[in-house]
C-alpha cells in the first residue's frame, strides 16, 4: 500500500489546522485513497496505475485547501501569550484577565478557598458598614442638618439633664451664634373618646421648632404665636402615622376634636411621614400652652424635661457655639448660684447626640470586621504565595522569552482582581443574608435601624474594599514570584526556601496572628462583660415576674387622689384574684427600667449643705405588697401597710445605699427626711424602713439613693403594675390586663413586658457587641489557624529533605518534631506580643466612650477594665493554644517522614 | 405551500444539493467517506461525482455546523476508519431542505408542464 501521507500533508501545509486535526484529515484522507487503490488492483490496474488513478482525484490547484480554509478548524483563536509585550493597555488588561480566568478554571480548589475566604470578609464589612452607613454617615433627613445642635444642662455629677425653662429663654436672649433657638419637651398622651384608648409619645415645642427642622405640615397649618399662650384653646398637630391608624387619613381632619387624656383638642395639622426626632411622636402641642405662671415650670431649678434645638448662623461651626453657651452658663451660675452653681451646659450636633450610644459599639465592630478581613488577605496572599512557588519556572521562561517583569506582576495581579470581584460579588450575597440578621439582634436603643440596607454607597465601599483586598493579596505574590534568579540559579530545585521568601511567609503569619488576638481580646472582654451583667445581682426575683404600664384618667381622677387609690384598690384586687398570681403591686418606677422621679430632698437633723452640694434621690411611690411582689429584701424595720394611707403621719423607706450614706453608724430609723429644697413646705416623712438595694437604672448603672413612698399618700395617675406569677409571666399577660379595662375600659395599658425581656433591652447593646465580637472572633481565629497550618505545612515540604537527611543522619522523630515546633511557636510568639500592643490599644475603644467634652454615656464594657488581666492573660493562651494545635499537624507529617524517599525528594 | 427564496435556491443549487444528498444518504445510516462518494456515484448512475477534495472540506463543514457528527471506529487489523451519523439538528435541516427541493421541482415540473400544455 504506497503511503499516501506524503501526497495528503503538503496539500493541508498552508492551513493553520492544529497538529492533532491535520493528522485526522490525513489519515482520513489515507484511508479513502487506501479504499479506491484497493478497487482498482481489484479491476485488474497495476499498482503504478493505481496510485495514480487514486491520486487523480485531487484536481488541479489545491482545491482541498481552498474548502477547508473558510472553516472554524482553520482558524484557531490567536494564542495568548502572556507577558509577551503588547501595544494596546486596553487588550492586554482583556488578555491577562482572560488568562487569569484560565488558570483559576485549573485549580479550582484554589480558587474556591480563596473567593469564600474574601466573601465571609468582604460580606461581614458590607453589612457592618451597612449600619454605620445608615446610623452615623447618612446625614439627618433636615435641610441644613449640619447646623442643628441640641442642648441640654449636666448637674453637679455630671449627668445630662434637662434644660431649666428660665435658663432657656435666657440662652435665647443672650446667644449670637443661632439663626433660631427653639425647644422640645417630651410628653406621653393617651388618646380616648375611641375603641382601644392609645398610649401615644407626644413632644411640646416651641412655635420656631418645625421651621427649625425646615419641615411643613403636609395638610393644615403649625400653630400661631396666640395658640402658643398659656390659656389658649387647645391645638394638636398630629402625624402622619396616627392620621392613617386612628382616622383612616380622614381628609376632613382639619378641625376635628379629638380626645387627648380627657381633654377636648382641635387638630390644626397632619405633620409628613416619617418626621420624627429623638421619638416617633404622634402628637405636637405648642408648649407655651403649657406654661402655667403658677406653675413648678417658671422656678429656675427644675428641669421639666425641655431640650434647646438651634440652628446655627451661616459660617457658625458647633465648636463656637459650644464656647459660647459655656460663657452664657457661667455668667447664669454667678447670676443664679443658688440654683446653678455646679451645673454645666452639654451642646452637641444633632448628629452627634442622636448616635452618640452607639458610635463606638458601631466603630469598634468596623474595626473587628476589618481585621477579619485583613486576615482573610493575610491568607489569602499566603495561599497565592505558595502556589506562585509552584509557577515560578513558568514565570521564568515567560520572562527569558522576554516578557516584562511590570507586565508580569500585572497579570498576577489580575488573577488577583478576578478572585477579589468574585469573592466580592459573594461578599454582597453574605452580607445581605448578615444583615438581617444583624437587624434582628440590633438592641433598641439604636437608632435609624429602618434605614439600614445595602445602599449604592454601600456597594460603592464593597467594590472599594474588592479593589484593596486583591491589590493587598495579590501584589506580594506578584513580587515575590517575578523574582526570577533564584529559580533558576537553583535550577527549580530548592534544598529551603530562599532568605527572602521564608520572612514574607514568617511576617505574614506573625501579622495574622497579631490581627486575630485583637479581635479575640475584644470578644473575650465583650463576654467577661456579659458574665458579669448576668452575674449582678439586681436586688429583687427578676423571674416570673410581669410588668405593665398602666395610665388613667379623666375629670374623675383629677387632683382627686382618694378616687385614684380607689380605683388602684381594686384593680389589685382583681388581678390578685386571678389564677396563677400571687402577689401584685403598683409602682411609679420599675427597677431596670428606670426612675421616673429624682428629686433633691434635705436630710433632718443634719447641717444643711449648699444648694450645690444638696443630695438628688429616685422617689418612688410604690404599693403596700411592693417589696413582697418584687422578692426586695427588707432589712429593718418595716415595709408599708394599710394604716399608711393619706390621713396617716407621712413615711418612707430608703434603700441600703442611702442608710449607709447619711447613717453609718446609727439606726436609720425613726429619722427625717423632706423631698424638695429646703425652703419647700413639702412634708417631712419619718424613715421606718430600710430595704436592699435594686438596680433601678439599667443594670449597669450604680445604685442611685432611693427613696420609697406609700403610694396612698401620694395619688399618681400612671403607674407600673407589677404581677409575680406562678405559671410563665406572659401567659397572664392577656388576663391581667382585662381584669384591668373591666374596671374602665378607658385606661391605656402599655410596654406590657416580663421583667427578663426588660433586663434583655437593658443590656441589648452589650448582648449585640458580644454576640457579634464573639463571631468575628471566631472566625478571625479560625482564619488564622487554617493560615499557620497552611504556612507550617509548607515548611515542612519545602524542609522535608533536610529532615530526611537528619533522620538518616540519626535524629529521632522527637527531635524532627521539635525543629519544626520551635519555629512556629516562636512566630506565634512574637505574633502574640505584637497582638497584645495592638489590643492594648485598641480595647481602650470598649472602655471609653467617645463624647465631646468627655462627658460619659454609658461605656460598652462593664466591671471589666479595658485592660482585664484575665481577658489579657487567657486569649493569647487560647490563640497559643490554637495555633500549637495547627502546628502540630504538619510538625507529625514531618516525624513520619522516610529518610530515603525524603532524600528522593522533588 | 413553501416560498421558494430565490436568492437561497441559487445558492442551494450550488452547493446545497450536495449537502442534501449526503444529509440523505446519512439519514438511513452512519457511513465513511468514501462509502458516501461510491453511493452518490452509483446511484446517480455516475451522473454525479464527489472529489475527494470537495466531500472531505463538506462533512468538515457540515460537522461544524453540527449536523452531522463523525467518530472513530476501529476494527481489528484495519486502519481506524471515521463514521459520520446526522444529528437531531441536522435531521431538521434534512427535513426543511427536503421540503425546499420538492417545492422547487414541483415548481419546475409546473413550468415544464405548462410549455406542453
Amino acid at each position: 500500500m504506497p503511503d499516501w501521507t506524503q501526497h495528503v500533508r503538503p496539500r493541508l501545509s498552508g492551513l493553520r489546522l492544529s497538529p492533532t486535526r491535520e493528522a485526522e484529515i490525513v489519515e482520513e484522507l489515507s484511508q479513502h485513497l487506501d479504499d479506491r487503490y484497493r478497487e482498482l488492483i481489484a479491476g485488474g490496474m497495476s499498482p503504478d496505475e493505481a496510485t495514480r488513478v487514486a491520486l487523480s482525484d485531487f484536481r488541479e490547484g489545491n482545491v482541498l485547501a481552498d474548502y477547508i480554509a473558510p472553516l472554524r478548524q482553520a482558524r484557531p483563536p490567536s494564542a495568548i501569550t502572556p507577558g509577551a509585550s503588547g501595544s494596546n493597555l486596553l487588550s492586554d488588561l482583556w488578555q491577562d484577565i482572560r488568562y487569569a480566568a484560565r488558570m483559576l478554571r485549573k485549580n479550582p480548589g484554589f480558587a474556591a478557598v480563596v473567593v469564600i475566604t474574601l466573601a465571609l470578609g468582604i460580606g461581614a464589612n458590607s453589612a457592618i458598614f451597612s449600619f454605620v452607613n445608615a446610623v452615623i454617615l447618612n446625614p439627618l433627613p433636615f435641610p441644613d442638618s449640619d447646623r442643628l445642635v441640641v442642648i441640654s444642662q449636666t448637674n453637679p455629677e455630671g449627668r445630662e439633664i434637662s434644660v431649666s425653662l428660665l435658663n432657656f429663654q435666657d440662652w435665647q436672649a443672650r446667644s449670637r451664634s443661632f439663626e433660631q433657638l427653639g425647644g422640645v419637651c417630651f410628653t406621653t398622651f393617651n388618646l380616648t373618646g375611641v375603641d382601644t384608648p392609645q398610649h401615644l409619645a407626644g413632644q411640646a415645642v416651641t412655635l420656631n421648632y418645625f421651621s427649625i427642622l425646615g419641615v411643613q405640615p403636609q395638610l393644615g397649618r403649625i400653630f400661631s404665636p396666640e395658640e402658643d399662650k398659656f390659656g389658649a384653646a387647645r391645638i394638636a398637630l398630629i402625624s402622619d402615622s396616627l392620621w392613617r391608624r386612628a382616622f383612616g387619613a380622614d381628609p376632613n381632619i382639619l378641625g376635628r376634636s379629638i380626645k387627648l387624656d380627657s381633654d377636648t383638642v382641635t387638630v390644626i395639622g397632619v405633620m409628613p411621614p416619617h418626621f420624627e426626632l429623638f421619638t416617633k411622636p404622634d402628637i405636637w402641642t405648642p408648649l407655651g400652652e403649657a406654661l402655667d405662671p403658677n406653675s413648678p415650670w417658671f422656678d429656675r431649678g427644675n428641669h421639666m424635661g425641655l431640650y434647646a434645638l438651634g440652628k446655627l448662623k451661616k459660617g457658625i461651626s458647633v465648636s463656637q457655639v459650644v464656647t459660647e453657651m459655656r460663657q452664657i452658663g457661667a455668667q447664669l451660675e454667678k447670676e443664679y448660684p443658688a440654683v446653678n452653681s455646679g451645673h454645666g451646659v452639654l451642646t452637641q450636633s444633632l448628629q452627634t447626640s442622636i448616635v452618640l450610644d452607639v458610635r463606638s459599639t458601631l466603630l469598634v465592630l468596623m474595626g473587628a470586621v476589618g481585621f477579619v478581613l485583613l486576615i482573610a488577605c493575610v491568607n489569602v496572599a499566603n495561599l497565592s504565595l505558595a502556589r506562585s512557588l509552584v509557577r515560578q519556572q513558568e514565570m521564568g521562561i515567560r520572562m527569558a522569552l522576554g516578557a516584562g517583569r511590570g507586565r508580569l506582576i500585572r497579570q498576577s495581579l489580575s488573577e488577583s482582581f478576578l478572585l477579589s470581584v468574585l469573592g466580592g460579588l459573594a461578599g454582597i450575597l453574605v452580607a445581605s443574608l448578615l444583615l438581617s440578621a444583624l437587624i434582628s439582634l440590633a438592641p433598641p436603643n439604636l437608632p435609624r435601624v429602618a434605614d439600614v440596607q445595602l445602599s449604592g454607597r454601600v456597594l460603592l465601599f464593597t467594590a472599594a474594599v474588592t479593589l484593596l483586598t486583591s491589590f493587598l493579596f495579590g501584589l506580594l505574590p506578584a513580587l515575590s514570584s517575578t523574582r526570577i534568579t533564584a529559580a533558576f540559579s537553583e535550577g527549580g530545585r530548592t534544598s529551603t526556601s530562599g532568605p527572602v521568601r521564608r520572612r514574607l511567609f514568617d511576617s505574614l503569619l506573625v501579622a495574622e496572628i497579631a490581627l486575630a488576638l485583637v479581635v479575640l481580646t475584644g470578644a473575650g472582654l465583650m463576654t467577661r462583660t456579659m458574665y458579669k451583667i448576668a452575674n449582678v445581682d439586681p436586688g429583687f426575683r427578676t423571674d416570673h415576674l410581669l410588668t405593665m404600664r398602666m395610665d388613667i384618667y379623666g375629670p374623675q381622677y383629677r387632683n382627686n387622689i382618694p378616687n385614684i387609690e380607689a380605683f388602684q384598690k381594686a384593680a389589685l384586687t382583681n388581678v390578685k384574684a386571678l389564677p396563677g398570681v400571687e402577689s401584685a403591686a403598683f409602682t411609679l418606677s420599675l427597677p431596670i427600667a428606670g426612675s421616673q422621679w429624682g428629686s433633691v430632698f434635705v436630710v433632718g437633723d443634719q447641717p444643711v449643705v449648699d444648694r450645690s452640694q444638696i443630695p438628688i434621690a429616685a422617689f418612688n411611690p410604690v404599693s403596700t405588697e411592693y417589696f413582697q411582689t418584687m422578692g426586695i429584701s427588707l432589712l429593718r424595720g418595716r415595709s408599708f401597710s394599710e394604716a399608711d394611707g393619706p390621713q396617716s403621719p407621712k413615711v418612707a423607706v430608703i434603700n441600703e445605699t442611702m442608710a449607709r450614706h447619711f447613717w453609718p453608724n446609727e439606726n436609720p430609723i425613726g429619722k427625717r427626711l423632706k423631698q424638695g429644697w429646703p425652703e419647700w413646705t413639702t412634708p417631712w416623712r419619718e424613715v421606718i424602713g430600710v430595704v436592699a438595694d435594686v438596680k433601678l437604672n439599667g443594670v449597669i448603672d450604680t445604685t442611685p439613693l432611693h427613696v420609697y413612698l406609700p403610694l396612698a399618700q401620694e395619688g399618681m395617675a400612671s403607674v407600673y403594675l407589677a404581677v409575680r406569677t406562678k405559671p410563665e409571666p406572659q401567659t397572664l399577660a392577656a388576663s391581667v390586663q382585662s381584669a384591668l379595662h373591666s374596671l374602665d375600659s378607658q385606661i391605656t395599658i402599655y410596654q406590657v413586658r416580663t421583667m427578663d425581656e426588660q433586663l434583655g433591652r437593658a443590656v441589648g447593646s452589650q448582648r449585640a457587641a458580644m454576640v457579634l465580637l464573639s463571631a468575628f472572633a471566631v472566625l478571625a481565629t479560625l482564619l488564622a489557624a487554617i493560615g499557620i497550618y497552611g504556612v507550617i505545612s509548607w515548611g515542612v515540604v519545602q524542609r522535608t529533605r533536610e529532615m530526611g537527611l537528619r533522620m538518616a543522619l540519626g535524629a529521632l522523630p522527637r527531635d524532627v518534631m521539635w525543629l519544626v515546633l520551635r519555629r512556629s511557636m516562636l512566630l506565634v510568639l512574637a505574633g502574640v506580643t505584637l497582638g497584645l500592643l495592638g489590643a492594648f490599644a485598641v480595647t481602650r475603644l470598649l472602655g471609653a466612650s467617645l463624647t465631646e467634652g468627655g462627658l460619659g454615656k454609658t461605656p460598652l464594657l462593664f466591671g471589666v477594665k479595658a485592660m482585664d488581666p484575665i481577658t489579657f492573660i487567657l486569649t493569647p493562651i487560647v490563640l497559643a493554644l490554637v495555633a500549637f494545635l495547627a502546628c502540630c499537624l504538619p510538625a507529625r507529617r514531618a516525624t513520619k517522614i522516610d529518610p530515603l524517599v525524603a532524600l528522593r525528594y522533588e | 405551500m413553501t416560498d421558494i427564496n430565490t436568492r437561497a435556491l441559487d445558492r442551494e443549487l450550488k452547493r446545497g444539493t450536495a449537502e442534501l444528498l449526503i444529509l440523505s444518504l446519512l439519514d438511513a445510516r452512519p457511513r465513511h467517506g468514501y462509502d458516501l462518494s461510491k453511493l452518490i456515484h452509483t446511484r446517480s448512475g455516475g451522473q454525479i461525482q464527489l472529489h475527494i477534495d470537495s466531500l472531505y472540506p463538506l462533512l468538515y463543514r457540515l460537522e461544524e455546523r453540527g449536523w452531522i457528527k463523525g467518530t472513530w471506529v476501529e476494527k481489528p487489523n484495519e486502519r481506524r476508519r471515521r463514521f459520520y451519523k446526522v444529528t437531531p439538528n441536522g435531521r431538521r435541516m434534512l427535513a426543511k431542505q427536503r421540503e425546499t427541493w420538492a417545492a422547487f421541482v414541483a415548481a419546475v415540473q409546473r413550468v415544464i408542464g405548462d410549455e406542453h400544455a
